[in-house]
């Protein structure tokens, strides 16, 4: 039953975020995991029905999970099964780990005849990683514009169709040896036209906020994809050319991002939360940020005439709140003002804003507020943390367009009104406030979502990885003394706060829809609660037909299971995911590392320079990770 | 395993959230100070080469320099189990810091299990001393009766900052999870620090349907 679960649910949350298109698969990894379920992706890849939804995970790697029930659902518990002993069986599997190059490369050939088109990221980086294969057939693009029909609109696949098929590889593709193909069909539309002057703004913006990176910064390198068939000779293209066509075409793919956010956010009477979260999934534009993070949370309404009232009454509300706890009808609850006075100077210590004196004290504000209003909680350290990308990324509003980029050095005393630090000072405030309450397990007394979401990472890395589960279990390793920080601050210190904030995209897209529709008062549900009740259910996925109907309901809906994921997807549980795929990625290093050298290196990971991109692909390969054993996991318990 | 853990000194450091644990650490084990840590979550993980007394023994030093507020205690277990000398740190400008000595100290002996309390060697550190006199709060004298009044604990007067006592308290420190190492060495023939892993158990209560 609960292989079954699990594969439904993989194959609900395909249809849900649109990964699945005839045209969609990829290389990915996930095929290699089909490769181990015995399960031939080939089946996967033509014939589904299209999907008119927002696809499309724009990760650097190619990495939209391919994983699809085959002939429908035939095969779920077989899948299920199978996975399981094929994982056990072979002792090294881990296709995610960082540093099994070779393991993919005969599936990934076989994969190649599948015509399949990689839609472009819209960043441009993590090219040594990427692969395409357009097509086949000498003229691939008649069979690529077919596709398009069926995703009329996937944004990517309209960038794509206007100049089909560029690549998207970084480094002037140096990556790829010269066997390499694609077919180019012509010069690229200069969509600078298309899309006009207004666009000179976002461009600067754009460029910055997506910070184009020519340097390949994946120094553990994926497995190199496979050689790929020529049909076309592309070696006469120059480097220089690829390389201008690949700018150009990412440009268009921004523009056309950020058009797309700019119709969900401003041309709607009310903004289609389902569809915004699906695009945010794959990063929100800089320009888009704070406002579409106040909409994913919750705290800004859906309904766009009610959004301005209901701020001003929200700022009210907090700045009323602030006027108490500094009056004298208000007793400062020492211990914990002192707590977060100390632990103020101690957030973010290397990033100039937060040594500035306004943004400490706005800080201050913010935490103790939030403590007192929630004394089943309280202030927990880690909190302090937490509040700084909805600080930083709200500070953005108030900094002219060239400046956002400077948001980390300016001190926002020299920008705004008193008045506007207090309105930053509340969104932030009420953004917490929503993101904590799905939390709120996390920080109460004992800290039972923490010890829950060590507990779950531990089991999943046992299914996912058992050699590396056996390796810790033998140098006496426990999942605690490396992973609470992980969970009790969200892998915020494993980061800087830029990927953080990518990260957090992804995140707040995640979070559940229910608990955001509903409009909680101030002192919400932590006065209730008690350690042992679990309100946000991780891992046990209440809501869900799946579980009651004992898998009978296989073909529902696209959009009934769209609903149905968001009633229970919820934040802690997909975390737990990504701290799976953090942890795999170091897996063949770590079996080789004693009990010190195992906490040493976990407590202290090479990833402080991570960039988007590799967050990107620590998001997807956590993604994939919950398309497989999403519901097993609430077996485990 | 055994053999390998003669070698192994596991120390844990308490005390509240802001006395200076972190930096002490750091001093002690990089020489070097920094205004920069962030609080710690959790606890963080050091590891220290150390040659003893005479130099004839070298061992390593584990520390674990663990989270100072008090939320964070219920996960002491993961943290507090097999160590071999526990290092408990005030602020000797901060009273409530130092008040919670005691606590600190009862905590851990509930939590880490050890075989003899009474025996079992604490060392204290009363932390920045560097700051000026007027704003010290707890003299040497109040250090040294509440470090008698707990039996007896050596006590150290430390400056992370500027590098005071830390070499000479970690001496201590070394002596006295050496002491304990050998002791516990000598009382279990069997490697005591194998903790059985509870996370076996989980295997069973899965669902079997």
């Amino acid at each position: 039953m609960g292989h079954k679960n699990g594969s439904k649910e993989m194959y609900q949350k395909d249809n849900t975020r649109g990964i699945h298109h005839s045209n969609g698969s990829n290389i990915s990894l996930v095929n290699t995991l089909m490769k181990s379920l015995k399960v031939s992706s080939s089946s996967s890849a033509v014939n589904n029905p299209p999907l008119h939804e927002t696809p499309v995970r724009t990760t650097s790697n190619d990495l939209r999970s391919p994983v699809r029930p085959v002939n429908g659902s035939g095969n779920f518990d077989a899948m299920a099964k199978q996975q399981t002993s094929a994982i056990r069986s072979s002792s090294s599997y881990s296709p995610m780990r960082y540093s099994s190059p070779s393991q993919s490369n005969s599936i990934m050939n076989s994969e190649n005849n599948n015509n399949r088109h990689t839609s472009s990221s819209y960043h441009e980086n993590g090219s040594a990683k990427k692969s395409y294969n357009f097509s086949n057939n000498a003229n691939g693009t008649p069979k690529l514009n077919t596709y398009f029909k069926d995703l009329d609109e996937d944004w990517s696949a309209v960038i794509d169709d206007s100049n089909m098929p560029i690549p998207t590889v970084a480094n002037g593709g140096i990556s790829r040896s010269n066997s390499d193909t694609f077919s180019v069909p012509g010069t690229p539309i200069n969509h600078e036209e298309q899309y006009g002057l207004s666009k000179k703004l976002t461009n600067s913006s754009i460029q910055t906020s997506y910070s184009v990176k020519n340097t390949s910064s994946n120094q553990y390198s994926y497995p190199q994809l496979p050689q790929l068939q020529h049909t076309q000779s592309s070696e006469l293209k120059s480097k220089l050319e690829l390389e201008n066509e690949r700018e150009a075409q990412e440009l268009n793919s921004l523009m056309q991002r950020i058009a797309k956010f700019d119709n969900i956010v401003n041309d709607k009477k009310i903004v289609n939360q389902q569809e915004l979260r699906t695009i945010s999934w794959n990063g929100i534009p800089k320009i888009h940020r704070p406002k579409v993070w106040k909409l994913l949370i919750g705290y800004l309404p859906a309904n766009i005439k009610r959004q301005e009232p209901h701020c001003k009454r929200k700022r009210q509300e907090y700045k009323d709140g602030i006027d108490h706890i500094f009056s004298d009808e208000h007793n400062r609850d020492i211990p914990t003002w002192h707590q977060i006075e100390i632990d103020i100077p101690r957030t973010n210590p290397t990033i100039p804003l937060y040594q500035f004196k306004t943004v400490q004290n706005s800080l201050q504000r913010i935490l103790y507020l939030w403590a007192i209003r929630h004394p089943a909680s309280g202030y927990v350290q880690g909190i302090n943390d937490i509040v700084t990308p909805f600080f930083q990324t709200f500070l953005t509003e108030y900094l002219p367009t060239t400046q956002v980029d400077k948001v980390e050095t300016i001190d926002p005393a020299t920008y705004m009104t008193s008045e506007q630090i207090i309105d930053l000072e509340a969104d932030t405030f009420w953004c917490l406030t929503k993101l904590l309450e799905q939390i709120t397990d996390n920080y109460i007394h004992g800290q039972p979502g923490i010890i829950k979401q060590v507990k779950n990472l531990s089991q999943l890395v046992k299914r996912i990885d058992i050699d590396l589960y056996n390796h810790f279990q033998d140098e006496n390793v426990e999942f605690m003394q490396f992973a609470f920080r992980w969970m009790n601050c969200l892998l915020m210190r494993e980061f800087k706060i830029d990927a953080v904030i990518r990260m957090w995209d992804t995140y707040l897209a995640e979070t559940s829809l229910e608990t955001t529709m509903i409009q909680t008062p101030m002192i919400a549900n932590s006065y209730i609660r008690t350690p042992t009740e679990q309100p946000t259910a991780t891992f046990q996925n209440l809501n869900s037909p799946f579980n009651a109907s004992g898998g009978l309901s296989k073909t529902m809906s696209s959009s009934a299971d769209e609903n149905n994921r968001a009633s229970y997807s919820s934040l802690n549980e997909f975390h737990v995911f990504v701290c799976a795929a953090f942890l795999i990625k170091w897996s063949d290093k770590l079996l080789d590392m004693d009990f010190q050298e195992i906490i040493t290196f976990l407590q202290n990971p090479p990833t402080s320079e991570w960039e988007e991109n590799d967050i990107e692909m620590l998001l997807s390969e956590a993604f994939i990770w919950q398309s497989l054993y999403k519901d097993a996991t609430s077996h485990w318990l | 395993m055994s053999s390998r853990k003669k070698n192994l000194l596991k120390v844990i450091v308490l005390g509240d959230s802001g006395v200076g644990k972190t930096s002490l650490m750091h001093r002690y084990v990089n020489d070097k100070y920094s205004q920069q840590y962030k609080a710690t979550i959790g606890a963080d993980f050091l590891t220290k080469e150390v040659v003893i007394d005479d130099g004839s023994q070298a061992a390593t030093m584990q520390v674990w320099d663990t989270a100072g507020q008090e939320r964070f205690q219920s996960l002491g277990v993961a943290f507090y189990r097999g160590a071999d000398c526990c290092v408990l740190v005030y602020d000797v400008t901060n009273p409530k810091s130092f008040d919670n000595i005691k606590s600190w100290r009862d905590e851990f002996l509930i939590h880490a299990n050890v075989s003899s309390p009474e025996t079992f060697p604490f060392v204290i550190l009363g932390n920045k001393i560097d700051i000026e006199d007027s704003k010290q709060k707890i003299s040497a004298k109040q250090g040294q009766e509440m470090a008698k009044e707990l039996g007896n604990i050596p006590l150290f007067l430390t400056s992370a900052k500027d590098s005071i006592n830390v070499d000479v308290a970690f001496e201590e420190i070394t002596r006295g999870a050496l002491q304990q190492n050998q002791n516990d060495a000598d009382a279990f023939k069997d490697d005591f620090n194998d903790a059985i892993n509870i996370q076996l158990d989980d295997e069973s209560s899965s669902c079997a349907c």
